[in-house]
């Protein structure tokens, strides 16, 4: 099973997002968006476990952390 | 030295701030938000950190809309600049630091804004917040006031003027520089709008630290544009916080200095802080007024903050500070970039010399400070 990356806007976001995911139990990880010529340019995303993924979008939107996309 | 300028800076810090600074140079040396490798990651980390405990010290339910500033002025500027548009009308307080006089001067100079200037009874909330509501009109955006004074330490009524502010729909700013870290600050309690204070004063953090702490997340207007390590394809600023006011590199050393100063603040206690400077203030307060020669200008430190102003015969503030330096003693004297505060008082034409004490002065420090005085006073 793989590990899909939550895209959003900024650092603090990641930062963020991370801090809540943590607090419901889902480990992640901050990593750089390798897309640079992408929608966005720069930016940073939360890598997660597969299984975690639907309950890892659900955590962060209640959180107003804004999902720009979803990768793997 | 014996330092009684914590007003316009605290001195010494904690030394858990002086090695949070140091494990910053050498540990989280890597520019947060711009990079992917390890150290960028965890600089960036720590001044998520800071922006948690902002947030929690202040009562604001988002640490992104935690803004890190230069300083105190600099949090006002965007506070101020950040919202006002044409025909706007701003209301600020008699005791206003220059901080908050000189950007909306400038902004009324220039033609954009006008404004009033409300009346701070220290003995009177609601009088003070009438004074605030009389001053309202048809244009009137927002209302921009000092929580304390920095010249004669008077308090002012946040969570009054904060319920009459929302009950007119208008923005509420407060300049925090001598009340964060000293009194408890509630954004949500007092309903204020931009929060807005210094690291390096009662937060015990490092000078070229500050913050801003916005009630909501908009696309205000910025005064500084630039790189911010997100949506670098666009040419316009990002449309979110912190990033939208967060231009350039950050002083994330700074900022993680700032950190360790707010978690000295909240594991001493607010409280204790503050009980500890205002009996200090007391004490000598009380003292001053026995001596002959020494000006005072309120009759009691009651409601006020841990901060005297006095002049010695008829000499001027910054004469009374000169003199005090030659006794190894540290003051501001003259103006205290708050001229209003200064014409409120009547003290426009010499100025006073200012007593701030930190929770590092001491009783022995005080009666050294006393006995200087009553020396320079002529006794």
């Amino acid at each position: 099973m793989g590990k899909p990356i939550i895209y959003v806007n900024s650092i603090t976001y990641a930062n963020k997002g991370q801090s809540l995911l943590s607090s419901q139990g889902i480990v992640s990880y901050i990593e750089r968006n390798r897309d640079p010529l992408g929608e966005n340019g720069c930016g940073y995303g939360l890598r997660v476990h597969a299984k975690s993924l639907s309950k890892a979008l659900q955590i962060l939107k209640s959180g107003n952390v804004r999902i720009l996309r979803v990768d793997g | 030295m014996i330092y009684f300028d914590n007003a316009a800076t605290t001195y010494p810090k904690p030394s858990s701030v002086i090695s949070a600074v140091n494990l910053a140079l050498t540990r989280y040396g890597g520019n947060p938000g711009r990079s992917g490798y390890p150290m960028s990651l965890d600089t960036a980390a720590k001044l998520y950190e800071c922006r948690e405990k902002a947030a929690s010290l202040f009562d604001l339910n988002q640490p992104e809309n935690v803004v890190l500033a230069l300083n105190c002025t600099h949090a006002i500027n965007m506070a101020i600049k950040g919202v006002l548009k044409q025909g706007d009308h701003v209301i600020i307080s008699n005791l206003e630091h220059n901080a908050v006089v000189r950007p909306v001067h400038k902004l009324y100079e220039d033609g954009l804004i006008t404004y009033d200037i409300a009346a701070i009874d220290e003995n009177d909330p609601e009088k003070t917040v009438r004074n605030f509501a009389s001053k309202i009109n048809s244009s009137t955006r927002m209302i921009f006031c000092l929580h304390g004074s920095n010249v004669f330490g008077v308090i002012s009524p946040v969570y009054e003027l904060g319920a009459m502010a929302k009950k007119n729909g208008l923005l509420f700013g407060v300049d925090a520089a001598q009340t964060a870290g000293v009194l408890p600050v509630s954004m949500n309690r007092c309903q204020i709008d931009f929060l807005c204070m210094p690291g390096h004063k009662g937060l015990y953090g490092p000078t070229g630290t500050g913050l801003l702490l916005c009630a909501k997340e908009k696309a205000y207007n910025t005064i500084m544009e630039g790189g911010t390590g997100s949506k670098s394809r666009e040419l316009v600023q990002p449309d979110f916080l912190p990033d939208r006011l967060e231009s350039g590199t950050v002083n994330s050393v700074g900022s993680i200095g700032l950190l360790a100063g707010m978690k000295f603040v909240e594991k001493t206690g607010i409280d204790k802080i503050h009980k500890k400077e205002s009996e200090l203030c007391r004490f000598i307060f009380e003292e001053l007024k026995k001596i002959s020669g020494v000006t005072l200008y309120s009759d009691s430190m009651t409601n006020k903050l841990p901060i005297i102003s006095l002049n010695i015969g008829d000499k001027t503030g910054e004469e009374t500070a000169a003199d005090l330096a030659r006794y190894g003693i540290a003051v501001r004297g003259g103006l205290h970039c708050a001229r209003l505060a200064h014409e409120a008082y009547g003290t426009l034409s010499r100025g006073t010399a200012r007593i701030a004490p930190s929770c590092f002065s001491t009783a022995q420090e005080a009666v050294y400070l006393l006995q200087v005085i009553k020396k320079l006073a002529g006794h």
